[in-house]
């Protein structure tokens, strides 16, 4: 569960429907009070529609501008890592070279937070007034943004994604994360994460076609200091583009897929 | 956001009326229910953490969240967080459109109802657990439509003259659940169930 000090919107529906129950009796009809529901969740949506209209659009289909290798700081340089992170890292990194590497994209489980925008092919962002949502192909990823931040989380299920709360600073999106289980690589060199990882982005267009993504990692148990890699993505014509997601967990199966219905 | 009120478990014509199998597929979901019933249950794809696709991810009985923009209509499923991209721009499936789970959706509204066709289905899927089969053949017509501002109503006709003697038609209902969100949803932790050549499954559960 997540608890947050947010304000009850179901709370403050209920309120307004008992409030326009006492003013009128005539709206005590379960469709009456479903009415008044609607006209809540709008009231409440008036200003948030409002204020996106002045924000950049970032809406619409994106890919990697290079295929991307190695997770590195804004600067080039191998992130300042605490020695337990080096050793995990190192620990992996000979896994992989003697050919039973145990990281968990090869059992087709979700890239996590950063290791999501790392990954090959487009993705399409759905810019709504009240959430911004990414959606990829590879891996047939979600990423929900939800625009109520900063992020309060007290006390949350640990996610392989991370729980997710944006807002805009101007016109950078800032999206914050935490709430990680820690068993997901950072990239495909094995950089480690803990469950008290903190992930901030910012987004920005840099220019019409080009988002900037600047990823600042907090997580003192593997780094010995927050610090920022930056990546970034390419417009896509979007007219008639469609998604379709990779399953990865064909390729777990021990025999191809075929159709069932005869030729 | 909404909250599945049906289940995928066993989608017959909302009608009451018999499945109209053709030979095969009545064979096919028979000897599927024996199977089960003799604790040796077949493969399913989404036993090994693989979409349900179309019709049956509309009957999947975790909630989904709709996202309409000009352009597109999304639909996100909690299920295995799977999307559906219906197209809004009246174009048709493109040629070159190589089937899949989920095919390719064209929408267009009707008055107050939401109407989507979806072709390019890769017909590895099934309409319900049960085991009412489909081909890629398939065409699917779904209609949404609010019956009441928190209740959304899906009726789906499927068209699949290679596997039913007629159209036939399903229904699931949603109720709107507005401070819900998706929770993630990691199948492939789970993923013990491997199938043999002959598509019957190890169980890797412990007993």
């Amino acid at each position: 569960m997540i608890r947050t000090t947010r304000v009850c919107l179901g709370c403050i529906a209920v309120l307004w429907m008992a409030a326009a129950q006492a003013q009128n009796t005539a709206r005590t009809t379960k469709e009456g009070m479903l009415r008044e529901m609607e006209a809540a969740a709008a009231a409440r949506a008036a200003p948030m529609i409002a204020a996106d209209k002045l924000r950049p659009r970032i809406g619409g289909f994106w890919e990697p501008e290079k295929s991307a290798g190695a997770l590195v700081t804004i600067d080039g340089k191998t992130p300042p890592m605490t020695p337990a992170g080096k050793a995990l890292q190192r620990q992996r990194m000979a896994q992989i070279r003697a050919g039973r590497s145990e990281d968990p994209m090869n059992l087709c489980l979700p890239p996590g937070t950063p290791r999501d925008m790392l990954s090959p092919g487009p993705f399409m962002i759905a810019q709504t007034p009240a959430k911004i949502t990414m959606l990829h192909e590879h891996r047939h990823l979600i990423r929900h943004v939800y625009l109520d931040g900063p992020l309060e989380l007290e006390e949350a299920d640990p996610w392989w994604e991370g729980h997710f709360s944006g807002y805009w600073d101007g016109d950078v999106l800032v999206v914050e994360a935490a709430g990680f289980n820690g068993k997901q690589w950072l990239d495909s060199t094995g950089l480690p994460q803990s469950e008290n990882m903190k992930v901030v982005e910012r987004f920005r267009l840099v220019g019409p076609d080009t988002l900037e993504d600047r990823i600042t990692i907090e997580d003192p148990e593997f780094y010995s200091r927050p610090w920022t890699a930056r990546l970034t993505f390419r417009r896509l014509p979007g007219e008639g583009r469609h998604l379709v997601q990779e399953e990865c967990s064909e390729k777990l199966l021990e025999f191809p897929l075929k159709a069932y219905a005869p030729e | 956001m909404w909250v599945a009120l049906t289940s995928n478990r066993s989608n017959p014509p909302a009608d009451g009326g018999s499945t109209p199998f053709l030979p095969w597929a009545r064979e096919f979901f028979e000897k599927r229910a024996a199977a089960e019933a003799a604790g040796q249950p077949l493969f399913d794809p989404t036993a090994n953490c693989l979409p349900s696709g179309v019709p049956r991810i509309i009957s999947s009985p975790y909630p989904i969240e709709i996202i309409q923009t000009p352009e597109l209509t999304l639909i996100l499923t909690e299920t295995l967080h799977e999307f559906r991209m219906i197209h809004m721009d009246g174009k048709p499936k493109p040629d070159n459109f190589e089937p899949s789970y989920f095919g390719y959706s064209v929408g267009h509204w009707e008055g107050d109802t939401l109407v989507v066709e979806t072709t390019g289905l890769n017909g590895y899927t099934q309409v319900d657990e049960e085991g009412r089969p489909k081909s890629s053949d398939m065409r699917v017509v779904e209609r949404y439509q609010k019956r009441a501002p928190n209740l959304l109503d899906v009726t789906y006709t499927l068209y699949d003259s290679r596997t039913y003697s007629r159209p036939w038609s399903g229904h699931a209902q949603f109720r709107w659940a507005p401070d819900l969100r998706l929770s993630e949803y990691i199948c492939e932790e789970n993923n013990r169930n491997k199938p043999d050549s002959t598509g019957k499954l190890r169980l890797g559960v412990e007993p």
